[in-house]
Formats: structure tokens, sequence, C-alpha cells
């Protein structure tokens, strides 16, 4: 289940791992994901922003243009920091790749998702009573990051790696498949989704060519780690879309576009996931050859 | 995207949970220690534990391998914040490589750590253990007040024994990290520190 595209992402997260190690080794850049500094250009995470202002009741002024750059950013790119970047994410769900055939069933209506709300709102209100921030802690990049960089220039590893290993307990141990962490609990990742209004690279069905109806396919709801139902989310269930992708190349018949990349991807891989569709890859072809298929309703799960 | 009544108390009955475990566990007297040598140009520390974001950039900079992150023993609210741990390394902002500028807090994004006079700052203060010091034992040491770089803070008495002014001492730690003892007579406190005021 590891394919072109897995690879490509696992590497990109090892390079920004290396980027940020050799970074303040040779000047050019300070810091982890929470914040980052090139000297006099300073970028801030929003969560971080969020927790800072609200713990201290003001928005230090320093702090309003990093701020509002990554905010921006974020808004118009969404989640593609949890896909592609963030170390922890990549390792959650590649962790899971012995369990991810045992969802049989299409994800149904998970965009009901709101346990994550009941998670960052107590978080953020109990900075402002307490002025205490420890959630910083269980933001898993900077965790990752904070602890590579502890263990380069002190040759320590601190209170952090309780933390992944608290992480990876608490997602192997859930019974959904993919990163269950992130797309419940991880704060930081809430925060980004929320944020990510315009979004405008975002998988989209082609329901012409969809076999949904006709084989109750869901091949690209089973195998989305954000547990979004591709095939008829809305644009506040796609907030939560990380770019991984693999709705796309999963997809037997096609139906699945990537806005905004379609062109650049567009022949790029194909099918590198054979797994669920596989049995019905012949059903298929005579399907859309005869363009007579047995109708059936959408079951929902 | 619709909400039952049912889903909406679950939902509050959560966040009231949620709020009520972390309220118990604020109570803890662990998750409010004052004790951390703080690196220099800190603000107060009710306003040090909001700013920080825990980026580790002060861990990076640090030239003198003088900081590093707190760990759970300092106190779950400080986890990874920058302390000054004056054995791994000494703080050479009022003498040495910081001198003429602080390079934790040059580069702090929140201004957790803000730059500040080096003659105004005062990170805590040396004290001295004279069951371990080897000049009280009877062997002769004046390391601490030959590396010292306080005017006063070290004194000598007539028999050539250490005496601490914790008055002028800036609380450096560069006589905790020079001090041939073991395990080292001398340890840093953040007795006495003057933090700088944090303007909103």
């Amino acid at each position: 289940m590891i394919g072109k595209i897995e690879i490509s992402r696992a590497v990109t997260a090892l390079l920004a791992i290396c980027f940020l190690a050799a970074a303040p080794i040779l000047g050019i850049m300070y810091g982890t994901t929470s914040a980052v500094t090139f000297g006099s250009f300073t970028l801030i995470s929003p969560l971080e922003l969020a927790l800072v202002s609200i713990s201290a009741r003001t928005i230090p002024v320093n702090l309003v243009v990093p701020g509002l750059i990554v905010i921006l950013i974020i808004v118009f790119f969404g989640r593609f920091f949890c896909g592609w970047i963030c170390p922890m994410g990549i390792l959650l769900e590649n962790s899971h790749v012995l369990t991810i055939r045992k969802r049989r069933k299409g994800v149904g209506a998970l965009w009901k998702n709101r346990e994550k709300w009941a998670i960052l709102l107590p978080i953020l209100a109990a900075s402002f009573l307490f002025g205490f921030t420890a959630p910083y802690i269980f933001s898993p990049p900077g965790v990752v990051y904070r602890t590579i960089l502890s263990l380069m220039f002190r040759g320590v590893i601190g209170a952090d790696l309780m933390v992944i290993f608290l992480i990876l307990a608490l997602d192997l141990f859930a019974i959904h498949y993919g990163r269950t962490w992130c797309n419940t609990i991880c704060p930081l990742g809430t925060a980004i989704s929320s944020l990510s209004f315009i979004n405008f690279v975002k998988p989209k069905v082609d329901h012409k060519r969809c076999i949904d109806f006709d084989f109750n396919c869901l091949d690209c709801e089973r195998i989305c780690p954000m547990r979004i139902p591709v095939t008829r989310a809305d644009r506040w269930a796609m907030m939560e879309c990380n770019k991984c992708l693999k709705c796309w190349a999963s997809c037997p018949v096609k139906a699945v576009k990537i806005d905004g990349f379609s062109r650049v991807l567009h022949g790029m891989i194909e099918r590198p996931y054979p797994v669920f569709a596989a049995k019905k890859t012949q059903a298929q072809k005579s399907s859309r050859l005869s363009m007579a298929g047995p109708s059936q309703p959408l079951s929902s799960s | 995207m619709r909400i039952t009544r049912r889903e909406f108390f679950k939902l509050l009955a959560e966040g009231a949970a949620a709020l009520g475990i972390l309220k118990i566990a604020s109570l803890i007297p662990s998750w409010a220690r004052m004790d951390i040598v703080r690196p220099p140009g800190a603000v107060e520390e009710e306003f040090f534990n909001s700013l920080c974001v825990r980026c580790a950039i002060c861990l990076e900079v640090c030239p003198t391998r003088a900081i590093v992150l707190a760990d759970f023993q300092d106190g779950v609210s400080a986890v990874d914040t920058p302390k000054i741990d004056p054995i791994t390394g000494p703080c050479e902002f009022f003498r040495g490589r910081c001198e003429e500028v602080m390079q934790c807090s040059k580069f702090c994004p929140t201004g957790a750590l803000q730059l500040a006079d080096r003659h105004g700052v005062k990170m805590g203060t040396a004290e001295l253990s004279p069951d371990r010091c080897l000049a009280y034992i009877g062997k002769e040491c004046v390391v601490c007040d030959e590396m010292c770089p306080v005017p006063e803070a070290i004194t000598l008495t007539s028999d050539l024994k250490p005496v601490f002014n914790g008055t002028k001492c800036v609380g450096c730690g560069i006589c905790v990290y020079h001090c041939p003892a073991e395990p080292k007579a001398l340890t840093l406190r953040p007795e006495g520190a003057k933090r700088t005021k944090w303007l909103k």
C-alpha cells in the first residue's frame, strides 16, 4: 500500500527535517514549525499565535505580520502541511499499512466529526483561564523537530519523545484506519483546517464517470486518511483535506480530479493502489464498454 | 451540517469535562513552579509561559550551549521552555561571546526573551555548599574567583576561601561551569532574579 505518492511525501518530509536541521548550522534559518526566523523575517504558526494572544490577553505587535502571512497561505492551501511536511502525520499514516484492508465499508458521513472542536476549544479556553499553554507539547511536528534539534545540539532527548510515543500508541490502538490523531485530536490540524476557507487544491469527483452507484466502489472514501467522504463532501468537509492525492491515485475510473493541479498530475501515476478495486476491474471494464451496469442504491453505512 | 439537541448537549458536556480536568490538573502545585533559571532578558515568569512558543530557536542560536529545554520535572506548564543549565555551558551575557548582543533575545520571535542592558539583568544567584567546596575541605582552589566576570561578586578570605556576595552576583553560571569539585560545589538558583518588564 506504499506507492509512489507515499514515497514522495515521505521524502518531502525527510527533506524538511534535513533542512530544519542543517539551516541553523549554516545560519540560514532557525526554529521549528512553531515559529521560524530568518534573522529579521519571522513566521509563526496560527495555533501558536492564537495561544499566545489568548493566554497573554493581547496580540503582540511583532507577531501580527508573521501570523497573517501564514494564515493567508493556509487559507489558500489548507492542510497541505499535514500531508506533505508533518513527519508525525506521515509516520501515523504509514504505520496503518497493516490494518487498511480491514476497512471494507465506505466511511459514511464523517464530516460530523465534531470531537476536534471539543478538544481545541477547551485548550484555548484553558490557556485564557490559566495562562497555561501546554498544548504546545502536543503540536506533533513541533514535538518531532524539537526532539531532533535537542538531540543534535545538546545530545539530550527531553520530554518530547514521551509525547511521540503517546501519540503513536493512541493512534495505533484507535479503531479507525488512518490518522485518527490528525483528523480528530490534533489541535494544530484543527486550527489549520478551520482556517482553510478557499482551499483551492482539493479533489473533485466527476459524477458521470464515478461508479459508486453501480458498484458501490467508494475506494476514495476507504483510502482517505482524513476520512473525508470524497464523493459526497461539501466544502466544509473538504477543509480537512491534506492533499495526499490518495483518492486521485486510487480511483479505478479516474473520476477524481484534483482542482488546480490536475493538468500537471495527469498521467503521472497509473493506479498505484490495486487493492480494493482489483476484483472489480473486470466488471468495471465491461460496464464501461456497455454503459449499462446493474443499478444499486447507495448503501450508506 | 445540523446539530441535534442531544448532540449539542453532548458537545457541551465534553467541553465542560475537558475544562474540569484541566482545572483539577492546574491545582497540582508542580504546575506552577517558579524556580527555573531563565535565559537573560526573559520576561516575568507568569508572562514567560504564555509568550514562549517552544520553537527552540534560543537553543539553536546559543553559542555557549547554556540553554536546554525544560523537562517534566520543571513543571508541566514549563515543558520545552528554555532554561539555563550551567553544567552544559555557561551563559556569557555579562562577559564573553554574548557581551554585546544576547543571541537568544535577538532571535526570539515572540518577545519572551527581550533585548536588555546587560547591567540590568540578573538571572539568579550562585550558591556555595561548603561541604563540597575544595577550598573549604582543605585543598587549594580559587577557580570560581578567577573566572567570575563580576567585580566583587566573589571575594576571598585571608585563607583563600571564596565568599559569595548574592547581591552582586548576576547568575551567569560561569563559576558553576568551571567548578572542579565532583559533584559541583556550586548551584545556580533563580533567587533574586531581575526580569525584563513585558510591555504589551
